[in-house]
């Protein structure tokens, strides 16, 4: 069963990219005059992209913390605010980027170990490289950096999204079996 | 008999600028700094709660139904409006 931040990765973020990725092949298949249009939003579906993974890694974060704080709301209301406190303080995911070193540190927070969960298969070094590549060229585009990313290969940030949605799964999963194993009944309880 | 006086119901939403405080941690106050949204467990909405006035002060995500209004947004834009007029 996937967590409520997964849901909206699928039916809200995902759709909404769809949609900026759609207008962006609308205008590429346009006049030559329209490129340079076509590229700006290119640019804008890579932040964008990065922005809603980051979203999703956050809300699935606070899902998870808020899972085990009811559990502990029913025992100890003062503890249960404590720990609230404590899930809450300096997440890196609230300032930082979705880089895979940030995400983890913030997961390992809950108790998983995603770095166990994702393996270290060939797969898996592609999706993290392809990760760090997103993070970088999102870095570039938001600093004006053009050395690093002026044009866009719009098919290529596509690939980026499928990534983001293979690790928005494996994260989901990993997090859904761990507090499982800890609360001993499904954390999504909807 | 003096009649005792009725706890005012916890509030069902929050707007951004509230000032609340949690019975649950007495004696701190914060400011409702973001709406998480639905994303709690069993679907509660979750509220960004900035516990101290400095930038890095502490942060809690709560339902809004832990936490008792002190002051809302409203009332306080309207008196720094009160403030800012006797000034000029």
């Amino acid at each position: 069963m996937p967590s409520r931040a997964l849901e909206r990765w699928r039916t809200i973020r995902l759709p909404r990219l769809a949609e900026l990725e759609e207008q962006c092949r609308a205008v590429l298949a346009a006049k030559a005059a329209k490129r340079a249009a076509a590229e700006e939003i290119a640019r804008a579906y890579v932040l964008m992209l990065s922005g809603h993974f980051q979203g999703f890694c956050r809300e699935l974060y606070s899902e998870a913390a808020d899972a085990l704080v009811t559990h502990l709301e029913k025992a100890r209301k003062g503890l249960a605010a404590v720990f609230k406190l404590q899930v809450a303080a300096q997440t890196k995911l609230d300032h930082g980027n979705p880089t895979w070193e940030n995400i983890r540190a913030d997961f390992a927070r809950l108790g998983v170990d995603l770095r166990v969960e994702l393996g270290d298969g060939p797969e898996a070094t592609a999706r993290l490289r392809t990760l760090a590549e997103l993070n970088r060229i999102r870095n570039a585009i938001a600093h004006d950096d053009r050395k690093v990313a002026d044009v866009i290969d719009l098919d290529e940030a596509v690939t980026w999204r499928e990534t983001c949605t293979e690790l928005a799964g494996m994260i989901d999963d990993a997090t859904h079996r761990k507090l499982k194993r800890v609360l001993r009944t499904n954390p999504w309880n909807k | 008999m003096a009649k005792k006086k009725k706890k005012p119901a916890p509030p069902t939403e929050l707007n951004i600028g509230d000032i609340v405080e949690l019975p649950a941690l007495p004696g701190f106050r914060g400011k409702v700094i973001e709406y998480r949204g639905p994303i709690g467990s069993g679907g509660r909405e979750l509220y960004r709660i900035r516990l101290g006035k400095w930038r890095h002060a502490p942060q809690i995500e709560v339902p809004a139904n832990q936490t008792v209004v002190i002051r809302t947004a409203a009332e306080r834009a309207a008196a720094k409006a009160k403030r800012d007029l006797e000034a000029s």
